[in-house]
């Protein structure tokens, strides 16, 4: 009567692979598309971070490495969250990133709904330095919330199926042919 | 446990190698480059609210003067100022291209080694030097001033064209034949405020009446038009064959460096390479004494040394002649089978 507990609904999805896929591709690929934007303009990239006022400008090599380098950081990460190997870190690595610059891009449009000319909240529109121009806030903070959600799912999921990693993963011995 | 840790150090090592690739792709770029050690953000002035009893002497005051839509409109439309009178654009490549003022000479403070030495030479020599960038809240401008003037330009003699593109596009949008109200007289200089500290944004002023009498301004379409004129392949040949060519009343100017010119040029040609102007410039000059008509000509339609050395031609005792820009180039008249002349002339 001891019948084994059958795993919850959750798990089993987990297990199949699938939610991890979409959420590789879907983060990975948006991320890897971002960091190209923005390295095909690197200038326009480090005026949109100085517009944070987040690092100082002087000295200006923590400003300027930060704009030489987070958008390699982020195509790096996306590289590996697509072929699926390191995964858990470059999830780490983009969820850190979502989570340090959403609340810093909601301030950014609180300060300009504070200052006054728009009409709602969402009627905010600008160029919050994320590789795609000017967006409307409330639609880049729903994105930053989707890909939040990935980043999290690459990074907790115990599954490894269609992750390159698994090539490389521990694999139960081989039972021995019986001799002749 | 196991799995947090080797997490953790994935992401430690991923950060590191993000650096590290950041710092190589950057030193790979041949534009657009980001100077570490550079400080690109400008001191911009601001507006201290009334009530402020201490406010930082270094925010109150603006250090430049302005110009409003309607004096940029006049000095773009003045044509005997031109060289006492120059506009900088100090935004990038791609929105030069896309369109400017007339006569606006390009000069991307983030990409100085391209353009910056040009802009100098002329701001120098100019009387006032008008800057501007997309307009609305754009710093470049700021920014370009600032490096002007580690460069020895007076800052008196540098003013902001705060509506920048954004401002002059619409004007231009807004009347085809946009001309300044009480067009100031040819020679006498446009009226500009230095004094005034928060001049009103040139968004703001009424857009100039059309008067038909009056020379207009350049429609949308015509913005990027050069200031001087180009010749197309067929004209450059009409004037090379042309004998005055011959007799030295019409010079080619070749704008190329030394290994470009040697290997092929225009039989005739007189190199100037802009970069070392300082060399080839008095033997242009006194080539070019009594020309009639001086045709410059550089690598192909994409180079920009040939208007370099046109706005230098412009700035010397030549700009009597009749300077003209060959945009094809060398380029052109080769891949057509010309005649050309290999070394150097003699």
């Amino acid at each position: 009567m001891s019948a084994e507990r059958r795993p919850g609904f959750g798990r089993r999805l987990d297990r199949s692979g699938i939610p991890l896929l979409l959420a590789r591709l879907g983060v990975g690929g948006m991320f890897a598309y971002l960091a190209i934007m923005k390295i095909r303009d690197p200038i326009e990239f480090l005026k949109q971070i100085r517009e944070y006022g987040i690092l100082p400008t002087e000295p200006p090599i923590f400003l300027n490495l930060t704009a030489v380098a987070l958008p390699y950081l982020e195509l790096l990460c996306a590289a590996l969250l697509l072929i699926g190997l390191w995964r858990r870190g470059a999830a780490l690595v983009l969820s850190g990133m979502l989570a340090f610059f959403t609340p810093m891009l909601l301030w950014r449009a609180l300060g300009i709904y504070a200052g006054g000319g728009v009409g709602s909240f969402c009627d905010i529109k600008f160029d919050c330095g994320c590789g795609t121009g000017e967006v409307y806030i409330c639609r880049k903070l729903a994105e930053n919330l989707a890909l939040q959600v990935g980043a999290l799912i690459a990074l907790l999921s115990a599954s490894h199926r269609f992750c390159l990693s698994a090539l490389f993963g521990r694999r139960p011995p081989a039972a021995k042919p019986p001799r002749p | 446990m196991r799995t947090i840790a080797l997490t953790l150090l994935q992401a430690v090592v991923l950060l590191g190698l993000g650096v590290v690739v950041g710092l190589g792709g950057n030193a790979a770029r041949s534009r657009d480059r980001i100077d570490l050690t550079r400080n690109y953000a400008p001191v911009i002035p601001r507006p201290v609210p009334p009530d402020q009893d201490t406010p930082n002497p270094a925010e109150v005051s603006e250090p430049y003067g302005t110009v409003t839509l309607d004096e940029v409109a006049r000095i773009v439309a003045d044509t005997s100022r031109v060289g006492l009178d120059v506009i900088l654009d100090a935004r990038n490549q791609k929105a030069f291209e896309r369109g400017h003022l007339p006569g606006a000479i390009r000069c991307d403070p983030y990409n100085l080694e391209r353009d910056f030495d040009y802009a100098v030479s002329m701001a120098l020599g100019a009387e006032r030097v008008v800057i501007y960038c997309h307009g609305g809240k754009c710093e470049d401008s700021y920014l370009l001033a600032q490096e002007l003037l580690n460069h020895g330009l007076l800052t008196e003699r540098i003013y902001i064209f705060k509506g920048g593109w954004e401002a002059w596009e619409a004007h231009t949008a807004g009347t085809k034949a946009p001309v300044p109200e009480n067009p100031a007289p040819a020679g006498s200089p446009p009226a500009m405020n230095p004094e005034s500290p928060v001049a009103p944004p040139a968004t703001e002023s009424p857009p100039p009446a059309p008067t038909p009498a009056e020379p207009s301004l350049s429609p949308p379409d015509k913005v990027a038009e050069p200031r001087f004129q180009e010749v197309s392949l067929s004209e450059a040949i009409a004037l090379f064959e042309d004998q005055k060519t011959t007799h030295g009343s019409y010079v080619f100017v070749d704008a190329r460096v030394d290994e470009s010119y040697e290997a092929g040029h225009i039989p005739g040609a007189v190199q100037c390479d802009f970069y070392r102007i300082d060399y080839y410039f008095p033997d242009l000059l006194r080539r070019a004494a009594h020309a009639e008509k001086i045709i410059v000509y550089c690598g192909n339609a994409d180079c920009e040394d040939s208007l370099y050395v046109c706005g230098e031609l412009l700035k010397s005792d030549a700009h009597r002649a009749h300077i003209l820009l060959f945009k094809g180039g060398w380029k052109e008249w080769n891949e057509a089978g010309l005649p050309l002349a290999t070394g150097r002339e003699q």
